[in-house]
């Protein structure tokens, strides 16, 4: 056989074997766990849909969604792309996340497909959008990945602004008002080389406590969280903190609250290995794939319900929805993710009631405060659409904590939140 | 739709390759070709493919109209006003923007205008109908039939992305075509390899670069910002040859030979030099339609050089740092036609090279930034002439990150590794006919998986929850 024979029929293996077994095969997962997306639709065919361009556009992402052995093919493009370069696991990698994370902007195009090349792609102007778009850099250092951070002193003030908005709406005898910044876990990285791509995240703490007023309460979570650096206090492949970590922050908030914390060697733990989180998913790095993290749920031995709202009624939740355990990103295990308003009630005798205005982070940390109070209330301002204020007054809150990641000295999409839910008129 | 894209190799290709071998008849071929071609173009376009389907149809009536009336100052008219129609309607989709920008900056008015997206490959299809009408009237060419023109103007191999090819190219191969083991094969050579070069080297040279170029500027070191560029450089030349190669290799494949539009521009040792291999079929319409018309060298070179430059960068994109990207080629092709040449040809040809390093790079610094006040701000980073670092951890970790892929994109961007496969080839050894006979189609297949995996991963998009 000659080789240009060889070469057609090699071509053509592989052009018609994809071919035929693309059509062939069922489509029939809907949803990508490690994307945590929809897998998009077979579009609808309408004389609308194609002559307002969906059609097309949609059907090619729903053929690519689908197309056979993707997750693996998808795996195997992130071992071909290490090829690029000349480093190893132990040299620090920076990877770019650039995935739109707001779900807004999951109907804009992310990139423009340019079919003419000549014409730079970029030339076509960005939506502007008021929403900031995330540009993510994670540090990949051996089988850790660390989110960069990036401070904003801007933002930290119009936090620390809200929060103030917040105190001048309620009235300070009854109520107390609590500040609790939770910094990421690069601050407290090891290696000092790493420590020079990022900025520091004290500085930004520091902001939001000397600009907030006298009479709300900064709680000091970051030196606990200092002492225990050495501890599992984070995770590697997520973002978030594990629940030891909240620990230490709950008695950084116990302190300030004043009352006796319960110690940790008095819990009940349950172990889930094989947690790959979010900053997996972001670099697939496959030293964080062979070592995965470990997720410990510390149960409380007071009993509680938790019921969170859609809007028009509450439905029962679980303190620690197991269903998430079982996948590979398990820190939606802590009160089934994240939710615009829910109740925690407490069978713990007291009758307090808090009132936790929170991101993702607040969710580890919660389980420890169960036996404190008798209601605990969540708001998480990104979905909720109530007044916050209001919202406090109604609950007849003792105790108003608010808990946020280190992100709100970057970013001031979490402020805005806050200050569009008090219907605060803002300038930007 | 784009060729280096799971539809078109996975879903489209095969569809249309079934197809077009259904049948021998030459009839029914190129209909199958029109046919697939216009959907094709649909695909991308759904509501713009009437205007290609009317742009073909003007371009048939007018010049059937040019031809009968050769020699007729009717003739002429008809050439005029067909081009002006072909080029109103390309001002207006491409550069209406651009003109009413600078009206309003210049007088103050406010004209209110729908931005409208540019639709796909009209600066290419628009050429080439105007290519047609003038070979017409020039009597190099009779007026054709109306299943040719459309077979012309939206063949999809080189419909949305060039080159830009005359009628005359394939004027022989349009009712003469047969099948041939060699040259299908031919054409999946250059396929693949064009695939490779956009998915392996342009799509991740790419990201790399805008990763550099696209950021906090004070934040770049100096070398990143050359790293950056020079990636840029790669990317480019990788998306668009890689492009013109798919082209090339699917005509071949459906039995037409398209004129190269790539020479290894990169080892050009003058800019003259380099636009003569850099899209070369745009170069060519330029030279013969508007700069010999207009005198070429021999009347008013100086106007020529301007006009023609101005243009080339005009068309290359609807704002000014294309054109000044442009007259920057023209200023430098006019130096070396004064003494610059002659002075390259008696120095070292390492010298040559230094030059034109300089020259493709910072003519792409003009050519990446929209913005021109951004641009000049960069061009300060890669001169020293901002405050920013030299070299830093962040830099060192780039570099080391794509230190691979760019020495070897270096590498591919010239002809060594064709001159190696030669050398292989022309071996009457044992080695040769390995070579010939299973290596390239192995590495062929190799690099079709390849490409295949990558663009599985451009897929992947995960939503990381990170709402703040």
């Amino acid at each position: 056989m000659r080789n240009r024979h060889l070469n057609i029929v090699f071509f053509m293996l592989v052009i018609f074997t994809l071919f035929t077994i693309n059509l062939l095969i069922p489509k029939k997962a809907s949803v990508s766990e490690i994307e945590k997306r929809a897998l998009e639709l077979k579009p609808v065919l309408s004389l609308s849909s194609i002559f307002g361009g969906r059609y097309f556009v949609q059907y090619e992402d729903y053929f690519t969604d689908h197309f056979v052995w993707r997750d693996q093919l998808v795996e195997w493009s992130g071992l071909l792309k290490k090829s690029k370069g000349i480093l190893g696991e132990e040299d620090i990698r920076l990877v770019v996340s650039r995935n739109n994370n707001m779900q807004s902007s999951m109907n804009s195009p992310v990139n423009e497909e340019e079919a003419v090349p000549a014409m730079s792609s970029h030339a076509e102007e960005q939506e502007e959008s008021s929403e900031e778009e995330m540009v993510g850099q994670y540090l990949v250092y051996k089988d850790n990945a660390y989110l960069l951070y990036y401070f904003n002193p801007e933002a930290a003030k119009r936090y620390a602004g809200a929060l103030n908005e917040f105190q001048q709406r309620v009235d300070a005898e009854q109520l107390r008002v609590y500040s609790l910044l939770v910094p990421s876990k690069i601050e407290f990285v090891g290696e000092e080389k790493l420590k020079k791509l990022t900025m520091p995240q004290k500085a930004a703490v520091d902001l939001v406590k000397e600009t907030l007023q006298e009479s709300i309460t900064p709680v000091d979570a970051y030196s606990k969280l200092e002492e225990h650096k050495e501890e599992y206090i984070y995770f590697r492949s997520d973002h978030h903190w594990t629940a030891l970590g909240a620990y230490y922050a709950y008695e950084a908030f116990a302190e300030a609250a004043g009352y006796t914390m319960i110690p940790l060697a008095q819990y009940d733990t349950e172990e889930y290995p094989g947690f790959l989180g979010t900053s997996y998913a972001a670099t697939l790095s496959t030293a964080m794939k062979r070592n995965p993290d470990v997720l410990t749920l510390y149960k409380p031995s007071v009993s509680s319900t938790l019921t969170v709202s859609d809007g028009e009624s509450f439905i029962r939740r679980e303190l620690f929805d197991k269903q998430y355990s079982e996948k590979d990103e398990k820190y939606s295990t802590f009160l089934g993710g994240d939710f615009g308003y829910g109740i925690l009630r407490t069978k713990s005798g007291t009758n307090r009631v808090l009132m936790v205005i929170k991101d993702s982070y607040a969710n580890a940390l919660i389980p420890f405060l169960i036996p404190h109070y008798k209601e605990i209330h969540i708001i998480d301002p990104r979905y909720y659409t109530g007044n916050i204020v209001r919202a406090a007054k109604e609950a007849k809150a003792d105790e108003v904590l608010f808990l946020n990641s280190s992100i709100v000295g970057s970013y001031f999409g979490i402020s805005n939140f806050l200050l569009k839910s008090m219907e605060v008129k803002q300038r930007n | 739709m784009v060729f280096s894209g799971l539809v078109f190799l996975y879903l489209f290709l095969p569809c249309i390759l079934l197809l077009y071998f259904l049948w021998r008849n030459t009839v029914y071929r190129n209909w199958v070709l029109i046919a697939s071609s216009f959907f094709f173009y649909a695909w991308g376009e759904p509501v713009w493919v009437v205007l290609l389907l009317l742009s073909s149809l003007i371009g048939w009536i007018a010049a059937t109209a040019i031809g009968k009336y050769r020699g007729n100052w009717k003739s002429k008219l008809f050439l005029i006003l067909t081009i002006a129609q072909q080029l109103a309607v390309l001002a207006y989709f491409k550069y209406i923007g651009f003109f009413i920008e600078n009206i309003r900056f210049i007088t103050g008015w406010n004209i209110p205008y729908q931005e409208i997206a540019l639709p796909i490959g009209i600066s290419f299809y628009t050429f080439q109908i105007i290519s047609y009408l003038v070979d017409v009237y020039r009597g190099d060419l009779k007026s054709q039939s109306l299943t040719k023109v459309l077979l012309y103007v939206s063949l999809f191999p080189q419909l949305v992305a060039g080159p830009i090819v005359r009628f005359t190219d394939i004027e022989h191969e349009m009712d003469n075509r047969t099948f041939s083991a060699a040259g299908f094969s031919q054409g999946i050579n250059r396929f693949v390899i064009g695939l490779g070069k956009k998915v392996i080297f342009a799509n991740q040279a790419g990201e790399a670069a805008s990763l550099l170029l696209d950021g906090d500027l004070s934040e770049l070191s100096v070398v990143s910002a050359w790293f950056g560029i020079a990636l840029f450089a790669l990317q480019i030349y990788f998306d668009f040859s890689g492009y013109s190669d798919m082209a090339v290799g699917l005509g071949k494949m459906f039995g037409f030979t398209y004129p190269e539009n790539f020479n290894y521009p990169y080892v050009s040792r003058t800019a003259g030099e380099f636009w003569r291999r850099w899209n070369i079929s745009l170069g060519s319409f330029f030279r013969d339609y508007i700069y010999i018309p207009l005198g070429g060298n021999r009347r008013r070179m100086v106007r020529n050089l301007f006009v023609v430059w101005f243009l080339t960068g005009f068309w290359h994109g609807a704002s000014w740092n294309f054109i000044l990207w442009g007259l920057f080629f023209g200023l430098l092709i006019w130096i070396e036609r004064l003494f610059l040449k002659k002075l390259l040809e008696r120095l070292p040809v390492m010298i040559s090279h230094v030059y034109m390093a300089a020259v493709i790079l910072l003519g792409w610094v003009l050519f990446y930034f929209v913005d021109l006040s951004r641009g000049l701000d960069f061009t300060a980073v890669l001169f020293g002439a901002a405050s920013n670092t030299v070299f830093d951890l962040q830099t060192s970790i780039f570099i080391k990150d794509h230190l691979i892929l760019f020495l070897a994109g270096l590498i591919a961007s010239t002809p060594l590794w064709r001159i190696v496969t030669e050398k292989l080839r022309r071996q009457s050894s044992w080695r040769g006919t390995v070579y010939v006979q299973i290596a390239v189609p192995a590495a062929n297949a190799l690099l079709l998986v390849i490409a295949t995996i990558l663009l599985a991963g451009e897929s992947y998009n995960p939503f990381l929850y990170f709402r703040f």
